[in-house]
């Protein structure tokens, strides 16, 4: 083999090296904003997402686009305030992110993931707590800004947050918030977002847009 | 280094690469299997096992054999009627594909894989809904063909089907224990913290947050 032959080889392992490292990056930024989620830390939560116009968050709250709409989203409307974690202890939101399929563009600065979201959540609800299972499916854009992969657009399809039979809240605390319809628009959140564009809840029968071709046939999956 | 210890040492590094990008390909079929087993996708499900008369579907249901039995179970019994996505929005069979273990032969050509299913279901019966939370253990094996991988045979081990409310153990058997449990016996080396809801705490992060690195 001549060495220009074992330059080219060396260029294309560098190449696929770079995708799986991409992948890694990637699944360990997801997954940061869950745990991140599970105390609504809200500082870190916005610094995960690109400082730009095309960033977006669309969850059952509403659509949120740009960064300093996604920042009154996450500071619950009031932006100018910092939310390192939350402040009540009988709040719990864990939204565990399981399931990951990343797929990064050819050019290596743009990539797509579809994820599950799952977890127990307690939400402390007019004196009482709410305890809940959260469900649902994100797909997500990622950017690769100034050589770190970033949060550009998250889409969250709720499917269910279902009250808990046997609670691990205690029961004279214990206060059940069905989350079972979309957001309201005349929320105070709409002065800032839009309403969300689908209603994901079970039974709507909604299903979140594929990013991905079936990966043995190759073929669209329409929904 | 000689060209020819190059070229070793690059031929032992593509034949590296190309067993973790194996093992990432997998688990993107198998997730795939999971999104697509939320809404009984029925073809995008049948296109991912491979056409060997070797393939193997083992549930509940029963063990199917070759593709026609892959065709058989996942068409609901009508292997001639293809079935895109269920048309019932109120089914609803989230088996979240987790935990996964994979592992290539030496041959690159098949490997084998154990996962955790997990999730929510909701199944109509007749004008009424059964809500549930299924668990169990995927062993499975896979085959590279014509450069793509595929599923071979898929056997899983469920658990439990547990109702909504009532859990998954028989509730003539269930007891309720007080979730303070005395474990001075194991006499510790040093009190634990007190992580349990509510307790506000929060398992200290070993990284920076990935963005500001603050």
């Amino acid at each position: 083999m001549t060495v220009e032959e074992l330059e080219a080889k060396v260029k294309a392992l560098e190449n696929e090296v770079q995708r799986l490292k991409d992948i890694d990056e990637i699944k360990y930024l997801q997954r940061a904003y869950g745990y991140y989620l599970e105390n609504w830390m809200a500082e870190d939560l916005i610094d995960l997402f690109v400082d730009s116009p095309d960033a977006a968050l669309k969850v059952a709250a509403g659509q949120f686009f740009g960064k300093e709409n996604i920042r009154h989203f996450f500071h619950h409307t009031d932006k100018d305030i910092v939310i390192e974690k939350s402040d009540n202890p009988e709040f719990r939101h864990q939204v565990m992110q399981l399931n990951g399929v990343v797929d990064v563009a050819p050019d290596g600065k743009t990539a797509q993931g579809r994820w599950y979201g799952f977890g127990a959540n307690a939400f402390p609800n007019e004196g009482g707590i709410s305890p809940n299972w959260m469900g649902g499916t994100y797909e997500v854009d990622y950017v690769k800004d100034n050589g770190k992969w970033k949060l550009k657009v998250v889409h969250w399809c709720m499917a269910f947050n279902a009250p808990y039979g046997g609670s691990w809240v205690p029961e004279s605390r214990r206060n059940d918030k069905k989350t079972d319809t979309p957001y309201q628009p005349d929320s105070p959140l709409m002065k800032f977002g839009q309403p969300p564009a689908e209603n994901a809840l079970y039974p709507s029968g909604y299903i979140c847009p594929f990013h991905f071709k079936n990966p043995v046939s190759g073929r669209e999956t329409k929904v | 280094m000689t060209v020819e210890e190059l070229e070793a040492k690059v031929k032992a590094m593509e034949n590296e690469l190309q067993r973790l990008k194996d093992i990432d390909e997998i688990k993107c079929l198998q997730r795939a299997y999971g999104y697509y087993l939320e809404h009984w996708m029925a073809e995008d499900v049948i296109d991912l096992f491979s056409d060997s008369p070797d393939v193997v579907v083992r549930v509940r249901a029963g063990v199917f054999y070759g593709k026609e039995g892959v065709k058989r179970f996942f068409r609901h019994g009508r292997v001639d009627v293809e079935l895109k996505v269920q048309d019932d929005p109120k089914f609803f069979h989230q088996v979240m594909q987790l935990s996964p273990v994979v592992h290539i032969n030496p041959d690159g050509k098949t490997a084998k894989g154990r996962w955790y299913g997990f999730g929510a279901n909701a199944f109509p019966v007749d004008d009424r809904i059964s809500q549930g939370w299924m668990n169990g253990i995927y062993e499975n094996e896979y085959v590279k063909e014509n450069g793509k991988w595929k599923i071979l045979k898929l056997c899983w081990y469920m658990t439990f089907h547990a109702s909504h409310r009532n859990g998954w153990i028989d509730p003539s058997k269930e007891v309720i224990v007080p979730d303070n449990p005395d474990f001075s016996a194991l006499k510790p080396d040093a009190p634990s913290e007190n992580s349990i809801y509510p307790s506000g705490f929060i398992a200290p992060f070993h990284f920076k947050n990935p963005v500001t690195d603050k």
